[in-house]
């Protein structure tokens, strides 16, 4: 196989079609001549999401292309965020994945700072609420069997955290979260890029960013620089935790959840009331109104229709409904991150033209965009402007209902409707990384990726121009034969990625 | 032998904990509450529809009960507030669980019923009757309180504070069951459950914001039955309720202590970005442009908000004229202690009949599939029966849902007569004119009262079946006696007489073979089930001045949903053989109606229908498009439309078909 090659100007982006994750590889001509500079966005799919594509092909097959595409040399590698559809494809236990590839340059956003004393915060808080997941995870799978549904949904939420698809992994990698497949490829990519001409942790709204080799700049849009990014309602940063020893701190969720799980046992003695009002639960079934109304169990009796209930039914009791609050935060944890996604804006030197990389950002992360604003020379760059400019958008979140926003022109914040304006709006162009037949196959009411009427908006607005992991791009009857024929000129797809050329002019 | 008391005298906080460590609002903050006098109180407390049990599985223990009778308690009305005392934390969500019940049985003029238990057993429906609602105080380690219908049961959380300002001590801990507000909002969800269980199941953006915008407003009104916080806060904003005061606001102390600004929510306003607060001016796009249940609720309790203070503000201003010689401009300083306490007045009597139109207004609704419109017309229709002649609280009603763009689909009008639901006698006139487009009038006249009387005949005979039963009977009696009249009601409509699919049709049922096969089907006779869900008294004022008893009839049917549009066509493709009892689709499609019969007279006085019938495609479109998440971006990063929940996946008993007479009965 032949290296894959750069246009003469502008860029060739390929859509690597691995399964229902990102990876796209950008090949830009280098400045003076040369070898293309090569550009990696993420590298990561869902487990079981490629056996639905006419391929069936392993990850491994895809870095392999990667390696042969570019000599295993990258110029710069970007990762969006730490998930698993986004990362998995890095490493691996035994030969990772990209041991071979030489990195010179890697981006990744603030939040992966190790010098930013809120990225810090965040990670560490991140860290936190992983054990107490996996804990509660284990406490209910005692309770209701491993293979109860509410079990199942807390490690699906757990293996996109950690990017581990086995259970065994995924408490390792809770226990010890730098040992997790998302931790390692972090550090893969960092160690590699170190070593070379380094790391850059970039700030939305920073000065835009040269990609070496080339005339191409990066404007950083997202993640807001806020606490609130975890959109969680504790405060993080400088306002006060409670201090380490502190007896409140005992009485949290988490405490109550971790200590359950290191002991098999509630810890009896941590309750924010005084000995002398508890009782024990062998006291309680001696008490008569809470042996009467809580501790005898009924079982086989008081299942007649038409009668009272029985006063001490077992269907009443509430012995592991407070482990369902693990729910909310890993619901918390996986929007926190995805918002965390890097949103990069290319720009081509000489036709601006813009190339907008959201990764999985969600609405926190698209409404906090408008806060930026760039100097170019004497002229104000905005998002407004930037969004206008856009010739390929890759959708964020599979296309899914609340990461990509709907909206006009009119309003306030950015949305779909304000990209590809005026000159742009003809070669507007969109990917979405899903594999829409495995996607319905998870959750219930099943995942909708892409969800239809986002789906049919980009469509609409693209004139047909999608690329879907799963579906090559349709013409639609409404659309020329000269103007698809064009596009097509400048597609190549092929079952294994898809290809597209945007030309600098 | 001496009386009994009336009732019983308990102290709460008004608001929460945090009120009572500022010296402004401390002293008003203590309240004693009376609660109706229950001789057979156990230890719990545990009465007639509360049972309190004190069990916290985080910590693995229990705390002991309270016993209300003890006479060192009966002589000092109970415990004092105390965040430290768990028996407090028992005898305040007694407390307050039972001020709210009271004020739904007054507005409703009968008693309270939680939601029935519903399971199954070898493949056979049973329902049992659930006397109390039960209450764990200390269940969760979490921000959270919440009422689960699998367990009739209200779990409330704690967690210690991490903040430190003024408001928040960090390390301190936050009880949700010391919250005024937040008892009486779970305890009204409960309250509604037992009314219409199906609000549970959100099929529009509207089901689940109805659910918490209605137990906002019962908790927020609940506030001016107290006269000592009514005069605090009127003396405090000079008898101007529109700037910000307390009695607009829910839940103080959770919302400061999780990030919120001054309270969870607020009906009048809110901080802006500087901390400065701002009244809220009614929005008539906001509906449009929002998802979320709590945001899309928060509009419709700012709509009852607003009726609320434009009355008061009519009914209060010839005090305001007397107090300030007709300047209508207040001199500086404290109003005359005179006037806050016939301000307070004026103001606790407003807000007490805007509460019992609210509570009235849920007999008024559709089975299924409410929206805020169809709410407004339930709060207008249920005036209108109750008390025809006074229309100022209508017309304002209407005003205020007007101006923040609550609107029923489908009405050409704003005026009450087109908000009204329809009577029966409109729709057989509807009917008649549809069936026979020409005809005299002395020939529909004398059709439509045919009809009448033969749809009256079934009914008297079905209704003498029934023994008499009264409000004063034990409460499972009463459920006895209801639950047998849904059998009769449900035969009535299914058997009929010869014109038994012309009712069916008038009330928006189809029971006839034309139905698409998805829809549920009996075993006996093959044709689509119908559902009695429940039958409940109601009253109405009538004209001589006294009140009459209506009965409140819930009908729904069902059928199968599929995500996939095509799976859907494919399923509905006529076919010979009937879907299998355990091919339940994706999702369950619901219509039906609810209908007011005066069972002295047999008429049927109002019909509620949903807005299309089982078969209607495109509802079933509508119920679909929310569900996967097409019409509008609410659930989270992980669930589109509805968030599956843990607590909706645990509640496997209430995801099985709710059918106390649904056809496989075979003679129960």
């Amino acid at each position: 196989m032949t290296n894959m090659k750069a246009p003469s100007d502008g860029v060739t982006v390929r859509m690597y079609r691995q399964g229902h994750g990102d990876c796209f590889l950008l090949a830009f001509p280098r400045d003076g001549g040369g070898d293309p500079v090569y550009v990696l966005i993420d590298c990561g799919y869902k487990p079981g999401s490629q056996k639905f594509l006419p391929h069936e092909k392993p990850i491994a097959d895809f870095v392999e292309h990667i390696g042969e595409a570019t000599d295993h040399r990258l110029d710069l590698m970007i990762v969006t965020h730490e998930h698993q559809d986004h990362v998995n494809g890095i490493w691996k236990a035994s030969e990772p994945y990209f041991e071979g590839f030489t990195i010179q340059e890697a981006w990744f956003a603030w939040t992966e700072d190790p010098g930013d004393k809120l990225a810090n915060e965040l990670r560490e808080k991140h860290h936190d609420q992983l054990l107490t997941l996996l804990a509660a995870r284990n406490q209910l799978a005692l309770a209701m069997g491993d293979s109860h549904s509410s079990v199942r949904r807390i490690e699906e939420l757990l293996s996109l955290e950690t990017g581990e698809a086995d259970l065994v992994n995924m408490q390792a990698a809770a226990a010890a979260p730098e040992n997790s497949v998302n931790k390692q490829a972090m550090r893969l990519v960092k160690s590699k890029a170190s070593q070379k001409r380094g790391v850059k942790y970039l700030l939305p709204g920073s000065l835009p960013t040269q990609i070496a080799g080339t005339g191409v700049r990066a404007y950083v849009l997202g993640p807001p620089y806020s606490a609130d990014l975890l959109r969680d309602e504790d405060p993080v940063g400088s306002e006060a935790f409670p201090r380490e020893n502190d007896h409140s701190l005992e009485m949290t969720f988490a405490a109550a959840v971790r200590a359950e799980a290191a002991s098999n046992s509630p810890a009896t003695d941590v309750s924010p009331f005084r000995k002398s009002f508890r009782l024990t639960e062998q006291q309680a079934r001696q008490h008569p109104f809470l042996a009467t109304y809580f501790c005898d169990e009924v079982v086989s009796v008081g299942t007649e229709d038409k009668r009272e209930s029985p006063k001490n039914a077992s269907w009443r009791r509430i012995d592991n409904e407070w482990l369902f609050s693990a729910e909310t935060l890993a619901l918390k944890m996986n929007q926190g991150i995805n918002n965390t996604s890097l949103v990069l804006a290319f720009e081509l030197p000489k036709s601006k033209k813009i190339l907008l990389f959201v990764g999985d950002a969600q609405r926190g992360n698209w409404i906090s965009w408008t806060q930026c604003t760039w100097k170019d020379g004497e002229k104000d760059v905005t998002v407004r402007d930037l969004l206008a400019r856009t010739v390929l958008y890759k959708v964020g979140h599979h296309g899914s209902h609340n990461a990509t926003l709907s909206g006009s022109t009119a309003d306030k914040y950015a949305n779909l409707n304000w990209m590809g304006i005026g000159t742009a709006a003809g070669e507007f162009t969109s990917m979405i990384t899903a594999v829409n037949e495995w996607a319905v196959t998870k959750n219930n009411p099943p995942w909708y990726h892409p969800l239809k009427s986002i789906r049919k908006a980009l469509i609409e607005k693209c004139q047909g121009r999608v690329f879907q992991t799963d579906t090559d791009p349709i013409k639609p009857h409404e659309v020329s034969d000269a103007s698809w024929n064009e596009f097509n000129s400048r597609t190549n797809v092929d079952s294994l990625y898809f290809e597209y050329t945007v030309k600098d002019q | 032998m001496r009386q009994a008391p009336l009732s019983r005298r308990l102290r709460v906080y008004a608001f929460d904990p945090s009120m009572a460590t500022k010296l402004d609002t401390a002293a008003m903050n203590e309240l004693f509450i009376d609660v109706p006098w229950e001789a057979a109180i156990e230890v719990g407390p545990s009465g007639e529809y509360i049972e309190v049990v004190d069990f916290d599985p985080a910590s693995g223990v229990y705390y002991k009960p309270v016993d209300l009778n003890d006479p060192i308690l009966l002589a000092q009305e109970g415990i004092a507030p105390s965040e430290s005392d768990p028996q407090f934390h028992q005898q305040m969500v007694y407390a307050v669980a039972m001020k709210t019940i009271c004020n739904f049985q007054r507005a409703l003029g009968r008693v309270a019923f939680w939601a029935d238990r519903e399971f199954v057993v070898d493949g056979e429906h049973r329902s049992q009757f659930v006397r109390r609602l039960r209450i764990y105080p200390h269940a969760l380690r979490d921000r959270n309180a919440y009422y689960s219908p699998a367990k009739k049961a209200l779990l409330f959380g704690y967690f210690p504070v991490t903040r430190k300002d003024k408001d928040c001590t960090p390390g301190t801990i936050v009880f949700t069951c010391l919250s005024h507000d937040i008892v009486a909002h779970e305890v009204t969800h409960a309250l509604l459950d037992g009314v219409h269980p199906r609000f549970n199941e959100p099929t529009n953006s509207d089901v689940h914001a109805f659910h918490e915008a209605f137990s906002d407003i019962v908790a927020l009104f609940q506030h001016f039955s107290y006269p000592q916080v009514i005069e605090h806060q009127i003396r405090r904003t000079r008898g101007n309720l529109e700037t910000e005061n307390l009695l607009s606001q829910l839940a103080q102390q959770f919302g400061a202590t999780t990030g919120r600004g001054s309270s969870l929510r607020d009906a009048l306003g809110a901080e802006d970005a500087n901390g400065k607060w701002k009244p809220r001016v009614a929005d008539p796009q906001a509906l449009e442009k929002t998802a979320e249940p709590h945001a899309r609720g928060a509009i419709l309790v700012a709509a009852v908000f607003r009726a609320f203070l434009i009355i008061y503000r009519s009914r209060t201003a010839d005090l305001f004229r007397i107090a300030t010689n007709g300047t209508g401009r207040l001199p500086e300083g404290d109003i005359h202690p005179d006037l806050t306490r016939r301000l307070s007045c004026e103001a606790a009597e407003c807000a007490d009949k805007v509460l019992q139109m609210c509570i009235r207004a849920i007999d008024y609704c559709p089975p299924v599939q409410i929206t805020f419109g169809d709410y407004l017309r339930g709060i207008v229709t249920a005036d209108l029966d109750y008390s025809r002649d006074d229309r100022e609280y209508r017309t304002v009603f209407i005003q205020s849902f007007r101006e923040w763009g609550i609107h029923p689909r489908s009405i050409t009008s704003m005026g009450e007569d087109s908000l009204a639901w329809p009577t029966g006698n409109e729709l057989m006139e509807d009917q008649d004119a549809e069936d026979f487009t020409v005809s005299s009038s002395e020939d529909r006249i004398g059709r439509i009262k045919l009809t009448k009387n033969r749809m009256r005949e079934g009914l008297q005979s079905r209704f003498k079946a029934i023994s008499d039963w009264n409000l004063e009977s034990d409460r499972f009696k009463v459920w006895t006696s209801l639950d047998h009249w849904k059998k009769q009601i449900h035969d009535w409509l299914k058997d009929g007489d010869s014109f038994g699919n012309k009712y069916a049709q008038l009330f928006g049922l189809v029971i006839d073979g034309t139905a698409p096969p998805t829809v549920y089907r009996s075993d006996k006779d093959g044709l689509p089930s119908v559902e009695i869900h429940s039958v409940r008294p109601t009253i109405r004022r009538i004209k001589q001045g006294g009140a009459r008893t209506d009965l409140v009839i819930e009908i729904t049917q069902r059928r199968r949903g599929y995500f996939d549009p095509d799976k859907q066509k494919a399923m509905d493709a006529p076919s010979s053989t009937p879907l299998s009892r355990d091919e339940h689709g994706d999702f369950k499609f619901r219509a039906g109606c609810t209908i007011l019969i005066a069972p002295d007279t047999q008429e049927i006085r109002r019909v509620i229908k949903t807005r299309g019938t089982v078969s209607d495609d495109t509802e079933l479109e509508t119920v679909r498009r929310f569900l996967t998440g097409e019409s509008g971006a609410t659930g989270n990063a992980f669930d589109a439309g509805l968030a599956q929940s843990l607590m909706s996946i645990n509640s496997e008993m209430r995801d099985e078909p709710f059918a106390l007479l649904h056809d496989q009965e075979g003679g129960s």
